[in-house]
């Protein structure tokens, strides 16, 4: 037995000298994740467990306000570029798997719910292209054409919703499509038109039901409700917006951090430093919390129990934590400049906070706010964990 | 920043042809209204404003 350990031991450590030169090493990717390094085109795998850096890979194209989802076996990024890049990055060996060039000008993606498709969201040329998971191969080109003149529009806030369908906006057209590819071949689109003025982003409920599009050009947001059949917009929230007085935005909040916790969403105003605490199923508003700045992310912790807050330039350098029974902050962190991003771990034990212009990465204990550890990274920006796998809408 | 624009318009140097520095300048403090740029008077100073628009004119930062 003493013998068996000791051969175990040895071969740990033979493991562990690969390990330096990423040799694919005998391991789950349940706990890693990647963080982007905007300005140099690259991305870190990160190891949440570990709380380490394990790679950084280069070759990434330009990474502003790029964006990433995962493989349903969790080993595969998929990093979305914002010049049209689209790079599949394998997790276990550290290496970039496939990489394609799809468009000029790009912002999102998302994988659909069997993982067998990659769409990306596209500004030039307007529309949203579909890849094939494994291969980056073209599967489907949807121009998103709107007008007499045959016009395209720049595309936003897509997303994925079951049935293996996707639904984005068109921010020039105001429209919303789904796009389903349940079955084989072209897939069937369904136009919805008079979405409002200028939808800049969107987000699906974490149940798949509820699409939500938040208007540049007006107040108010359009809904629609994937279970209607069929689907028409409505209107939500007509307060939502800039209002009367018109008090400029720096920064659109990101819709995609609409937190669910306790019966309600925590979500961003509009060029207000406030939370509008807004009922799940009604979608009335119910309350307002009011916080140090313009927000940017309201992410709950995965127990719903509180609810995490970035802010907008120039109170960026703050990170704000609500107790959601209360409805009041709690606590504040000062982690510096340019707070851009925070992810939890899966079940919210920790939370990692990139502070781009301090070029690094902090990561805190979401329930003593306890700083934990701290990683160097160049830019740092989006940071996704692989468990977002899992996870509809994300 | 590769300046080629996203929701709003690319501003290179050669995109921002035929636009007056001074007109960047005062798009720069006064924003455009019914669209997404913000007036950052009160956040920016007017020989900031000025310096920005001229560094994207210089084409400095491609």
């Amino acid at each position: 037995m003493r013998l068996l350990g000791l051969i175990t031991s040895f071969a740990v450590l033979i493991g562990s000298c690969f390990a330096g030169a990423a040799q694919p090493q005998m391991r789950g990717t349940g706990d890693l994740g990647i963080v982007i390094e905007r300005a140099d085109g690259s991305v870190c795998i990160v190891d949440t467990s570990a709380r380490s850096i394990l790679s950084c890979i280069e070759g990434l194209g330009d990474l502003s306000h790029a964006s990433a989802v995962f493989s349903r076996d969790q080993r595969y990024a998929y990093v979305f570029g914002r010049d049209g890049g689209l790079t599949k990055v394998d997790l276990l060996e550290q290496k970039i798997a496939e990489r394609v060039l799809q468009a000029g000008n790009s912002i999102g993606g998302a994988i659909s719910d069997d993982g067998r498709l990659i769409a990306v969201s596209n500004y030039e040329p307007g529309g949203v292209k579909v890849f094939d998971a494994d291969t980056l191969d073209l599967v489907a080109d949807i121009p998103a054409t709107y007008g007499s003149d045959e016009q395209r529009s720049k595309t936003v806030g897509l997303v994925d919703a079951p049935g293996r369908r996707f639904v984005f906006t068109l921010y020039d057209a105001g429209e919303i499509w789904i796009a389903d590819f349940s079955a084989d071949g072209e897939p069937a689109i369904t136009r919805l038109h008079h979405a409002g003025k200028q939808p800049y982003d969107a987000l699906i409920t974490g149940d798949g039901r509820h699409y939500i599009a938040g208007l540049f050009g007006e107040d108010g947001l359009a809904h629609i409700d994937l279970w209607d059949n069929p689907v028409t917009i409505s209107r939500i929230l007509d307060g939502y917006g800039k209002g009367e007085e018109k008090l400029p935005v720096y920064k659109m909040p990101h819709l995609e951090g609409w937190a669910l916790a306790g019966g309600s969403f925590i979500l961003p105003a509009v060029g207000r430093p406030d939370l509008l605490v807004v009922d799940v199923r009604t979608f009335e508003q119910t309350g307002q919390i009011e916080v140090h700045g313009q927000p940017v992310f309201a992410i709950a912790r995965p127990d719903g129990r509180q609810v995490w807050v970035n802010f907008a330039h120039p109170f960026n350098d703050t990170v704000q934590i609500i107790d959601v029974p209360s409805l009041k902050v709690i606590h504040e962190l000062k982690p510096g400049p340019a707070v851009l991003h925070m992810e939890f771990t899966p079940r919210g034990h920790e939370v990692w906070v990139s502070v781009r212009d301090s070029d690094k990465v902090e990561i805190y204990d979401a329930r003593t706010f306890e700083k934990r550890g701290e990683l160097k990274l160049r830019k740092p920006s989006g940071i996704f964990f692989s468990a977002r796998a899992n996870r509809i809408g994300l | 920043m590769t300046l080629k624009g996203g929701l709003g318009s690319p501003l290179r140097s050669g995109d921002l042809d035929g636009v007056e520095t001074e007109t960047i300048a005062q798009i720069v403090l006064n924003g455009v209204p019914g669209k997404p740029m913000p007036p950052w008077r009160g956040l920016l100073s007017e020989a900031e404003a000025g310096w920005i628009a001229a560094t994207l004119k210089a084409g400095d930062y491609e």
